[in-house]
Parts: structure tokens; sequence; C-alpha cells
């Protein structure tokens, strides 16, 4: 038998670790491939919107207003040496609402990334462990979580860049003069990219951290606990909320367009959406366990994990937000004067537009949470079709649980968006325009059933991938 | 920090004394006011049925669980003292784990696994993965230094896994079930190298099974019964 020695007692070097982490950090296996590219993409998302709002904040002035003696009229004046922007991005007075549509279109892609931060778990989680067990401390674990989560943010906001001279091309030069939603990138859009990608990555690391945080605080990983629900430090964020949308919405009655009002009310909106989706999925999901057997089933898989398909309702409810506050401009413009509409008419196509845009995020994010739901509990399933149910009863349960996710987040979103706009206006009690409020309650509704139809079929073959035999043995 | 006690226990001191221990993972509770103490390289077995508290005793011998009472003192320093990463440095140093699938890095290779413990300690890359080379052949396992675990077989996996846990020549060995995964065969063949090497490090060992046979090549058997020490026996 050989002598072996210790090398402890030699002096250390740290760059070991530090490349030992770096190179666990790397995706290796499909699924980790898979959520990195996914995150990517949500970094690459959030920053080209947030550059577009910066762009759009920055924009030059298309249109100025001579005001008369009274303070209160005044005369239109239209700037022919400067480009030709939409009014909704050119007009500064106006300019404060377009800023907030497009901060607003960066959270559903915040949203999926912390969904596909969140995915693979169970299998990082063990990693973790195991690393744990050998001996790495918390902070080195952290520093590895960390590492994942910057090593997607910097790809994703250094694309950000290129991806926002594509969203500029395609919204902006390309479009005729006087309909262009963003202006050309100019130093603000030059300088805010860097910032963002240094901001995006710190984020990133923190995000990665935090996300790996149940297998740091336990060495032996994933700890038995009771349910995951959602902290009641979120009815704090949920009522800091509506406090500021309640203010906010007696502010802009008085002084419209202030940029600061604008920018705390989206992130009101934010905090709401994120904070409250778990909680409305709780809800949900208790009214559901007392409905037939798929129903009931489909309610306990929503209360077993209300976080993740809590992040997706928070998407769809502002979404449902977006569409409130369009069908009501829209029909509320409709009937008070055509000259407004064709004012107005290019920003409403450029909301629904967003509007699409977050509800196609949403049914990604929706896909990847479901997915992985659905992957964790393969043994529960395997058991599931082995004792009685078919997998087809199973993808039903799914089917109902999707639903029960994204259709009451967008109505209760476009009841929302509907009031406050129909109160801001002074239009909530126009005949014309509440009767259009049931019209778009039931062409969301379809709508949202439809994302979450078109979920179910897609997450299909891993139900029945995870409905075999084999998964009876898996951990 | 808190200083952690002498580098080797003397003849005297126990390298473990558990002192009414008791834990419950909500409303089910594992241990009740277990006391128990482990000498410098005695080998002892842990055995009883199913959820009667083996694992969660080896667990909170191992610091990976805080007991909600009782004292655990790990080379004569009180668990409870000493902070996360300070017990995390113990298990790079001093004290070891192997577990019953081996609880390898899937994406390192088995050399990397077995150096893991040195590399986190901040060994130098090339002499933890030399020294890990010299504990692979030595566990028989030589072949297995660039196979990634998802390649090996349980009992390979294993022997990977008792390489790493004796890189750092640690002076108690904890082991959960570690023939669980393995047939009769391998079984016995990783129990003949873990005791050797234990033994030949002078180490203790504290074992958890369900296994007579591993039960029967300790020097002390302690039975389990419902969170309570049922029954104890000098097997030597």
């Amino acid at each position: 038998m050989s002598t072996v020695t210790n090398p402890r007692t030699r002096p250390g070097r740290r760059s070991g670790v530090r490349a030992l982490l770096w190179q666990l950090s790397a995706a290796h296996t499909d699924s980790d491939r898979r959520r990195f590219r996914q995150i990517v993409l949500a970094v690459a998302g959030c920053a080209m919107f947030l550059i577009a709002a910066i762009a759009i904040v920055t924009a030059p002035d298309v249109v100025g207003r001579d005001y008369g003696a009274d303070g209160q009229s005044f005369t239109s004046v239209t700037f022919t040496d400067v480009e030709p922007l939409a009014p909704f991005v050119g007009d500064p007075e106006l300019r404060g609402g377009t800023t907030l549509g497009a901060v607003l279109l960066a959270v559903p892609f915040v949203l999926f990334g912390v969904q596909a931060l969140r995915t693979g778990t169970a299998a990082r989680e063990r990693r973790l462990a195991a690393l744990s067990l050998a001996g790495a401390t918390r902070r080195q674990l952290r520093r590895l979580a960390s590492l994942e989560g910057t090593r997607a943010a910097v790809i994703g906001a250094l694309l950000a860049g290129p991806g926002y001279l594509l969203l500029w091309l395609v919204f902006g030069r390309l479009l005729p003069a006087g309909a262009k939603m963003l202006p050309e990138p100019g130093v603000a859009v030059i300088i805010s990219w860097p910032v963002l990608v240094v901001l995006l990555t710190l984020a990133g690391a923190g995000a990665g951290a935090l996300a790996a945080r149940p297998a740091t605080v336990s060495p032996l990983g994933i700890v038995r606990g009771q349910p995951d629900r959602p902290g009641k430090a979120t009815v704090v964020l949920i009522f800091v909320a509506i406090v500021v949308l309640i203010v906010g919405l007696a502010a802009l009655a008085r002084v419209l367009q202030e940029t600061l009002i604008i920018s705390a009310m989206a992130a009101a909106v934010i905090l709401l959406a994120v904070s409250g989706g778990p909680w409305l999925i709780l809800f949900v999901a208790r009214m559901a366990v007392r409905g037939d057997l798929i129903t009931m089933l489909a309610g306990r898989r929503l209360l077993a994990d209300v976080r993740s398909p809590g992040r997706v309702a928070g998407v769809l409810f502002t979404v449902g937000i977006v569409v409130g506050v369009v069908t009501e401009t829209a029909l509320d413009l409709i009937t008070r004067s055509n000259d407004e509409l064709a004012f107005y008419l290019g920003g409403l196509g450029a909301a629904g537009l967003g509007a699409m845009l977050a509800a196609l995020v949403a049914t990604g994010s929706l896909i990847v949470g479901v997915t992985e739901q659905v992957l964790q509990g393969r043994r529960a399933t395997a058991v599931l079709v082995a004792l009685a149910a078919s997998t087809d009863f199973v993808c039903q349960v799914v089917r109902r649980q999707l639903i029960l996710v994204a259709v009451p987040a967008t109505l209760f979103g476009v009841v929302l968006g509907w009031l406050f706009i129909a109160l801001l206006s002074g239009s909530l009690l126009r005949p014309m325009v509440l009767l259009g409020l049931p019209v778009a309650l039931v062409v969301s509704g379809y709508a949202a059933a439809a994302g979450a139809l078109v979920t179910a079929r897609a997450v299909r073959p891993v139900i029945r991938e995870s409905s075999t035999p084999d998964n009876l043995r898996v951990a | 920090m808190t200083q952690i006690a002498s580098e080797h226990p003397g003849q005297n001191e126990f390298v473990l004394a558990v002192d009414g221990v008791q834990h419950a993972y909500h409303r089910t509770v594992a241990l009740r006011g277990i006391s128990l103490t482990v000498s410098p390289a005695e080998v002892v077995a842990i055995t009883g049925p199913s959820g009667c508290g083996k694992s969660t005793l080896l667990h909170v011998a191992a610091g990976l669980i805080r007991p909600q009472s009782g004292s655990v003192r790990l080379f004569g320093t009180d668990l409870a003292k000493l902070k996360d990463d300070e017990r995390a440095a113990l298990r790079r140093t001093r004290l070891s784990l192997v577990l019953q699938f081996g609880q390898l890095v899937p994406e390192l290779t088995g050399i990397d696994n077995v150096a893991l413990p040195l590399l986190l300690d901040g060994v130098e890359p090339g002499a933890a993965r030399k020294l890990a080379g010299e504990w692979l052949d030595r566990c028989g396992a030589g072949e297995l230094a660039d196979t990634r675990p998802d390649e090996m077989s349980g009992g390979q996996a294993q022997r990977v896994a008792v390489a790493r846990s004796l890189i750092t020549s640690p002076t108690l060995v904890l082991a959960d079930e570690p023939t669980g995964s393995l047939d009769s065969i391998g079984g016995r063949e990783l129990l003949d190298l873990l005791l050797g090497e234990v033994r030949a490090l002078g180490a203790a060992l504290i074992v958890v099974t369900h296994d007579n046979t591993v039960a029967a090549r300790a020097d002390r058997e302690i039975r389990l019964l419902d969170g309570v020490i049922a029954s104890q026996s000098v097997l030597v």
C-alpha cells in the first residue's frame, strides 16, 4: 500500500476553488442548456424593452403646446426639423404613458426568467447537496449559484443591444413618418446598454443565489417541509401596490402624465403582479379542491406549488390590465369622437401588440413551469397511472390546472384595467362603454383558455413520458 | 470563530459524544433523548428497522441537522457553537460521509469527485488530483478517473465515494447504508474496502445499516427502536 501524503499542509491556492466553481457553473446537461437558453432569452427580452423605454423617454419632442393666458387652452405645434415619431412618443405629454407600456413589457420577461431559473431545481439541489456533503461552504454554494445566473445574464444583456436595433428597425425605421414608435438609437441608448449589462448581471447573480437558497440552507438538499406558500411579506407588498395605484389614480386625475407618478404606478403594477399572483392561485386552488374529481386534483396540484403558476398568473394579470385599458379606451374613443380615435389608434395598436407579446411570453412561461412540475412529480404521475388512472386522465387534470391558472388571472386583470381607465376618463357609466366589458371578458377569457390548451398540448409528451413504469423507481 | 479542539483526540477523549439528543420532523419524533459516545478508531454499527431514527442520528452526528435539544460534541467541540462554514470545514477535513447512492457530483469525473474536498479547501488542483488518483487506485477504482458518475455502476460509484471520503485522512467516517444499493458480493467487497482503509487510517467509523453482515463486523452494535437505544452489544 502506498503512503499517501495529504497536501493540505502546503499553502493552498484559492484559484483552484474559483476554477472548480466556474467549471461547475457551466451548463452540462440538456436540461441545463435549455434552462440557460431560457434565462438568456428572458434577460435579453427584459433588457431590450428597458432600452426601448429609455429611448422613448429621451425621444425628441415632435409636438409642443403653446398655452394661452388661462393656462388651460393651448395650440399644438408640430416641429418639422426632428424625427417624425408617432404622437404618443413625440408628444412629451403622452410619452410617460408610452414609457410605462415599454417598462411593463419587460415584466413578463422578468417573470419568465424567474420561472426558468427555478427549472431543474431538484437535480440542481441534489448537486449542491453533494458538494455540501463534500465540504463546500454555504458561501461557495451561493457563489456557484451566482455564477450560473451571471453567465446567462451577461450573455442575455449583451444580446439586448443588437436585439434593440432589430426592434428599432421594425418599429422605428421601417414604419412611415408619423407612425415611428421608436426613435433612432442615440447617446442615451448607447450609454444605457452597458449600464444595463452591469445591472442585469448583478441581478442575475443575486437571482441565481436566491433560487438555489433551499439547497444552500441544508446540506441534505431538499428538506422535508410544508407545501410552498407565499410569504406574509407579500401581503405588505400587495397593500403598498394598491395604495400607490389609488394615490396615483387620484393624482393622475388632476395632473396627467407626470413621469414620477407613472413610474410609481408601473412599479405598483409590477409589485401587484409579482406578489399577488401566488395569492390568487392559492385562492383559486382552494376553491377548486371543492369541485369535481378532475378540478379537485388540479387544485391539489396547484396547492403543492403556488409560486410557479403564481408568476405566470402575475404576467397574465398584467396582460389582462392592458387588454382592459385598451378595449375601454378604444370603445370610449369610438363612441366619443372619430378624430381622437385616429390620433390614438397607433398607440392602442401598439398596446394591443404588447399585450399579445406578453401573453406569448406568459404561455412560454406556463409551458416551462408545468413541464418542470410534471418532471418533478413524475413518480406521483406514474403511481397514479399504475394504480388506476389513464394517461389521458392525467392530461385532463393538467389541462384543468392550466385553465385555473390562466383564466381567473386574465379576467381579474381585465376588470381592474377596465375600471382603472374608466374611472380616470370618467366614462364608467357610459352605457356603450359599460356594455363592452362583458364582451372583453368573454373574448379574453376564451383567449386565456386557448393559451392554456396550447400549453397542455405542449406538455402532453412529457406527461406520457412521466407515466411509464420506469418513473415508479425515481427519487 | 470557535476554536475546534485538538487535531487528534487523545486516548481518553471521544471523537463523538451525543447527549440527550431529541429531534422531530413536524409531528414525527425521530430521536427521543439519545446518548452515546464513540472512541477513536472504534467501528460502531447502528441498526434498527426503517424509521427508527438511524439516519437522523447520523445526520445529527455529522452536524447536518441541528437537534431540537441535547448536545453533540465532535472531537470535543460542541457542534451547536460552530457556524455553518465551520461545520462545512469539518466535513472537508476531519469528518467524512459515505451515503447509500454515493452522492457524487454528476458533472465531475471520478478523479475530480475524489479531489473535491481538497479543491474546496483551496489545495492546488494538480496536487489534489495526484492524491485523488492515488486514492482511486487504493480503492480499486483507478480506471474510473476520467469516468463521469452516470457512466459508473452502483458499486463503482460507491468505491469512488469511499475514496472521496478518505482522501482527507479523516478522524471519523460516517456511512449511511453504504452497501444498501449493491448486490451481496459488491456489498461485501465495498465493506472490506471501507473497513480496511478506515482501520489503516486509524479513523473511527459509524455505519448505519440494515445488513446484519455489516453489523457483525463492527466493534459495537447499537440497535435503535422508535428513536431510542433499544440495546448495545460489544462484538469483538
